[in-house]
């Protein structure tokens, strides 16, 4: 990891998907190492777009993505994939393997780790997902919330210096979602957090991230811009709970 | 393809490695059965026996003889396909007398390949019917199948998992808003999904691959250098 470089540099990012539908519109900003992000917006907002570039699964097609200082090109978007995981947000999409812990072990096996190495990072993340007991099931049969966990430590396994998460506590009950919470403000790492859960966003960033129509609406401290109830109003959020009982 | 069999099937308790390796040998016997020289009666009996052996299997496994039998049939239309031109192959020049002639002495072709394919879909079935696909998987790795194959094996069943779970929302999305929906109104319905089903699978297997490359899959399929050391898993070992 290099820690004097910069976590993420976007520089004038746009998209447009061949239907016409321009996703992000010269989009520019810079996360340092050991942030907290809250990705804010709206459906539609382009957050998905956003992420699906910070680790290559799109290309830029006009500006920069740059992961520690390192721009995302064909020939470094291999390199780039094991400094940024992204937790996507539907888990069924990210467990296709036998078992649990296989599906730990694929991302470590594609950095050509060694059988060692693979095995031990896939018993440190079960452990500290506390999922051990369900490394020899398949991730079809298991319960939502230990799907996203095991999601989460499918990534984690990879010890990127950038984790990226989408919607982590989407149809989670109360408790599924506490523990999850726990789990990630427990991880000493770059985060970004996209995100419809004020709250969440609230309690775990420092920093927020606003995206409307494609565009940066907003980028700073994350309780300024959230308690700021014309701006998050007007881009069809809303004030954090906690937020509106400090006013 | 869920498991179904039970503790009190005479057969359950077979090794799993023996069941396999005695299907891939009766396949093996199947596949170069010399059927087609076989007459009308010869074929008969031999559809019949095939039955009645496939019957007796399916009891001593444990396992829904008549559900089998409906998962094999799916090769059916694919196979007759096939199976119906066949006798063409043995052709000598093209005109209606030459086909005439050619259907007339090679019809038992089509009957060869009918029962052939079936019959190797069928043992499939009933093997697979009778363990879980874990099972399954860990007996490929006991037999000592290269992981390569079992990872194919793999995701060839995640993908098929996924096309079946579209199917699943789709039809219960059908039944919620339209309970009176069967018959062959119902297979209309299928028949007009179809193509919506295909493109839901195919981008639901897009976001999955997706998540494939966020992990650095590159398009080789990595395995674990195991080193010597017995896998309990395919990838990871414990």
């Amino acid at each position: 990891m290099h820690c004097d470089a910069n976590a993420i540099e976007v520089t004038d990012l746009s998209f447009r998907y061949p239907d016409g539908t321009q996703a992000l519109d010269s989009v520019s900003f810079l996360i340092e190492h050991g942030r907290r992000v809250a990705l804010l917006g709206p459906n539609g907002a382009g957050k998905s777009t956003l992420i699906s570039h910070l680790n290559g699964i799109t290309l830029a097609q006009s500006g920069t993505v740059a992961i520690e200082d390192v721009p995302i090109t064909d020939e470094t978007v291999h390199e780039v994939r094991t400094r940024v995981g992204v937790v996507f947000q539907d888990p069924d999409n990210m467990l296709f393997m036998t078992n649990i812990g296989d599906d730990i072990a694929f991302g470590p096996l594609n950095m050509r780790l060694s059988a060692d190495e693979v095995a031990r990072r896939v018993d440190v993340v079960l452990e500290a997902m506390g999922i051990s007991e369900l490394r020899d099931k398949p991730g079809m049969h298991i319960s939502y919330g230990q799907k996203k966990r095991a999601a989460l430590a499918a990534v984690l396994a990879m010890e990127p210096a950038v984790l990226v998460l989408d919607e982590p506590t989407s149809n989670l009950d109360p408790r599924a979602k506490r523990e999850m919470t726990d789990l990630v403000s427990g991880l000493d790492i770059t985060l970004m957090i996209a995100t419809h859960d004020m709250d969440l966003a609230w309690a775990m960033c420092d920093t927020a991230l606003v995206l409307d129509e494609g565009r940066v609406v907003a980028h700073g401290p994350a309780r300024q811009i959230m308690s700021d109830e014309d701006l998050m109003v007007s881009h069809g959020l809303e004030v954090p709970f906690a937020a509106r009982k400090l006013v | 393809m869920t498991s179904e069999q039970t503790s009190i099937a005479p057969l359950s308790s077979v090794d799993p490695r023996a069941k396999l390796l005695v299907t891939l040998v009766a396949i093996i016997a199947l596949t170069f059965a010399d059927l087609a020289h076989l007459g009308a009666t010869a074929l008969l009996v031999v559809a019949l026996a095939g039955t009645l052996i496939g019957l007796v299997l399916a009891h001593l496994l444990g396992v829904s003889a008549p559900k089998a039998v409906l998962q094999s049939a799916l090769v059916l239309p694919f196979v007759i396909g096939i199976a119906v031109f066949a006798p063409l192959a043995q052709l000598s020049s093209w005109s209606l007398d030459a086909i005439g002639e050619a259907y007339a002495l090679h019809w038992p072709l089509i009957f060869d390949i009918l029962i052939k394919s079936f019959g190797a879909t069928f043992l499939v079935v009933l093997v697979m019917r009778s363990m879980s696909i874990e099972t399954f998987i860990h007996t490929l790795t006991r037999l000592k199948v290269p992981a390569i194959f079992i990872m194919l094996f793999t995701f060839l069943y995640r993908f098929t998992d996924l096309f079946r779970e579209q199917i699943r929302i789709m039809r219960d999305a059908a039944r919620s808003r339209a309970p009176y929906l069967h018959g062959w109104r119902l297979l209309a319905f299928y028949g007009r999904m179809s193509g919506n089903l295909f493109i839901r699978a195919y981008e639901r297997g897009e976001q999955i691959h997706d998540a494939m490359l966020s992990r650095g899959y590159d398009g080789t399929l990595p395995q674990a250098d195991k080193g010597g050391q017995e896998g309990r898993t395919l990838l990871s070992r414990k």
